[in-house]
């Protein structure tokens, strides 16, 4: 602080991610951004704000009347009054405003009408902010057995399946989910197994081990990560343990680090729901090629349609379809080329 | 074209600058920002300080290498970067002619300080002039100028090494040359020549400096021609300054502009700043011959934000086939609607000039707001 300063210097370069109420959707994002470095985001760079689209939609309708899509909606204004933020804020500051929420058709404030005035406002996320629905829920980009996943195409699931927990189920423990889980279990191994209790340390050393991509030195690496921070008899402990742990792992058997792995499945998670958005939106086009498809998606036609097979309350049905994860491609599909 | 120009060790760039003006991407919006594959309308964003008027002065500087020598004193302190050890400045200029790629090449101690200078063709070397060590390589036969007595140019040399003028002592071989031989009109060292001869800068204070009012007599003596008044004052209208105007020749010969009213006012005195700022641009170069590059520094600095925008397109459609770049404060120029990601540089401190679309790995697009995306930071590690 020197006699000239008036006043908080200026942050910028923000990013705001606005998702549903409780955050369990952080390890996707987490893995999102570090298996993408080029997107140039950290979970550390992320103010997260956690709310429910219709409630998201109140907010708006309160600070900018009925018409507020003929309005310069500023997101992180809103959400900065909201919790109360020191300074207010500004979209001008926010790099990148992403609001990921689930379809919920089941949710009894479900309206057609304001979701698509939503999805139809919110569509650059480096102005307005975007609007990524989920459908059913952000947990649709677990929904895969293997790659590539024929039956992926086809996947829906019936709107009698109410309410979210279930679907939750039935994409718990699939192969993906496994995957994204992995660094959480390694945290909570180092936690509960190892006495590291300091959540700094514990990411750091989580990072090393899942930064290993060498299945030849396996051993040598492991002890090089923990030498200095365990006692004797936890290093040899940890030495057979994380052994055990990481030499059947796919991505060691590939010789690549967990992220490089990671990076891989993503490219198939979303080039799967490039293919499938494109069915759903009958988009008419000669090219298999996910690019090019890319390029003609509408995420409102696909809601429209979403709407449209799931009217009927005992024989509807939602296509299973994660658009989240277009947060790459839309950054920039060149980051899709292996 | 300039298709590239590069520079070190000049005022604040130490380091290596380059604009390259062949660097551009695959945009389908805003094409009239390109001519043969060129950037020919460029804006420079840059904070304060960053050199963007240090910058024009660097790429003008080749006109005195080839023609006038710079007018007023020669401030020779801050010719070469403040911070270095070498005591010269260098410069690279690649220019292409009807696919003949030219590259000029030379380096100072000052402005008028050659120590030494290169030209190259198509990749062949025409000469090579090391003053310093007093090392010369001639192949003039590759330009057909063999005949060329060099003796001559040499002899020169030496007689003005002994003198005290400046100007005398540097003699670039390249402008003896073209002076001294009988290029074909078609050689592209006579188009680079003609080239240089049409490049030109105006600063904020080339646009509102004060000036007698002899000075624009001329000006007004053109604009007495009932046709070039209408121009100039469709100019002025098309730019948002509403009015109609007067020429009148005086009984003592001068010539006065008017504002038209029931009672006429002089335009001179009472114009705004603005105006006046329009009149000199006009005056500058829309009149005459059609410039080959313009760098228009702060060009809107006393212009509402339309009138920017506006003058902005008026370049683009008068001068399709010039080189304009400027430079400005004004972030809402930073649009693809004007111009286009590939064509929108940030100058940074640290003397790096970065397109936008070189400065994220975000592929940029038309709907991209490049304003609101600049203000948030996402060039931020350029600027």
């Amino acid at each position: 602080m020197n006699d000239n300063t008036y006043e908080i210097p200026r942050q910028r370069h923000k990013n705001l991610l606005i998702v549903e109420g409780k955050h369990e959707e952080n390890d996707l994002f987490h893995i999102i951004f570090h298996a993408f470095p080029e997107i140039e985001i950290t979970m550390e760079d992320i103010m997260i704000y956690g709310t429910n689209i219709y409630d998201l939609y109140n907010y708006i309708v309160r600070e900018y009347g009925d018409y507020w899509y003929e309005d310069d909606v500023d997101l992180p204004f809103i959400v900065g009054k909201k919790i109360d933020h020191p300074i207010t804020l500004n979209k001008k500051d926010f790099i990148n405003v992403y609001l990921v929420f689930d379809y919920e058709h089941h949710d009894p404030k479900f309206c057609e009408q304001k979701i698509e005035h939503m999805q139809r406002y919110f569509y650059d996320s480096t102005d307005m902010g975007k609007l990524y629905l989920n459908y059913p829920m952000i947990e649709s980009y677990k929904h895969f057995t293997c790659f590539p996943d024929n039956n992926f195409e086809n996947l829906t699931v019936d709107v009698t399946l109410k309410p979210g927990s279930k679907y939750k189920d039935l994409v718990h423990d699939s192969y993906v989910d496994s995957l994204v889980k992995f660094p959480r279990k390694i945290m909570g191994l180092l936690y509960n197994h190892y006495n590291i209790r300091d959540i700094v340390d514990c990411k750091f050393y989580c990072d090393q081990l899942l930064e290993i991509s060498n299945p030849d030195d396996l051993h040598e690496n492991i002890k090089r990560i923990f030498n200095k921070a365990l006692s004797e008899e936890d290093l040899n402990k940890s030495l057979k343990h994380f052994n055990a742990l990481l030499s059947d792992k796919e991505h060691i058997k590939n010789y690549m680090s967990y992220y490089e792995h990671m990076r891989n499945i993503l490219r198939e998670i979303i080039v799967h729901n490039i293919k499938k958005a494109s069915k759903i939106q009958s988009t008419y086009s000669n090219t298999s090629d996910y690019d090019e498809l890319y390029e003609l998606l509408d995420l409102n036609d696909i809601l429209k349609e979403q709407n449209n097979v799931s009217k009927d309350v005992l024989l509807g049905y939602i296509w299973v379809l994660n658009t989240c994860i277009f947060i790459v491609p839309d950054y920039n599909i060149k980051l899709l080329q292996s | 074209m300039l298709k590239k120009f590069e520079v070190r060790n000049f005022k604040n760039f130490k380091d290596n600058l380059t604009i390259d003006f062949g660097n551009i991407g695959g945009y389908q919006f805003s094409t009239d920002c390109i001519t043969d594959n060129i950037i020919s309308k460029m804006l420079i964003y840059g904070k304060n300080g960053t050199g963007k008027t240090n910058l024009g002065v660097a790429v003008m500087d080749i006109i005195y290498s080839l023609l006038d020598y710079p007018i007023g004193s020669l401030d020779e302190n801050i010719y070469v970067n403040a911070d270095s050890n070498e005591d010269y400045a260098e410069f690279r200029y690649t220019f292409t002619f009807n696919e003949t790629d030219v590259i000029y090449r030379y380096s100072k101690s000052s402005v008028l300080d050659l120590r030494d200078e290169e030209l190259i063709i198509d990749g062949q070397n025409i000469f090579c002039c090391n003053f310093i060590e007093n090392k010369f390589d001639f192949n003039l036969k590759n330009i057909s100028a063999e005949s060329v007595v060099i003796d001559r140019y040499l002899e020169s040399l030496n007689k003005n090494k002994s003198s005290d003028d400046l100007i005398e002592k540097a003699l670039p071989f390249l402008r003896w040359l073209i002076s001294n031989s009988a290029l074909t009109s078609d050689s592209a060292l006579l188009r680079m020549y003609d080239y240089v001869g049409r490049m030109s800068m105006l600063t904020i204070g080339g646009m509102v400096l004060y000036r007698s009012k002899r000075m624009y007599n001329s000006f007004f003596g053109i604009l007495n021609e009932k046709d070039e008044l209408k121009k100039f004052e469709g100019f002025l209208n098309l730019m948002g300054v509403e009015c109609s105007l007067v020429s009148k020749k005086l009984p003592d010969e001068r010539y006065e502009l008017y504002f038209k009213h029931k009672k006429l006012i002089p335009f001179y005195e009472n114009a705004s700043s603005g105006t006046l700022a329009l009149l000199n641009m006009y005056r500058r170069f829309f009149i005459g011959k059609i410039p080959s590059l313009m760098y228009l520094d702060e060009f809107d600095a006393f212009y509402h934000f339309e009138m920017a925008e506006n003058l902005l397109k008026y370049f683009k459609l008068r001068f399709p086939n010039s080189q304009i770049i400027f430079t400005t404060h004004n972030t809402n120029l930073i649009s693809n609607r004007l111009l286009r990601p590939d064509c929108i540089f940030i100058l940074s401190r640290t003397g790096k000039l970065t397109s936008l679309n070189n400065a994220t790995q975000r592929e940029l697009r038309e709907g991209h707001n490049l304003e609101k995306m600049y203000i948030s930071g996402e060039f931020e590690k350029y600027e």
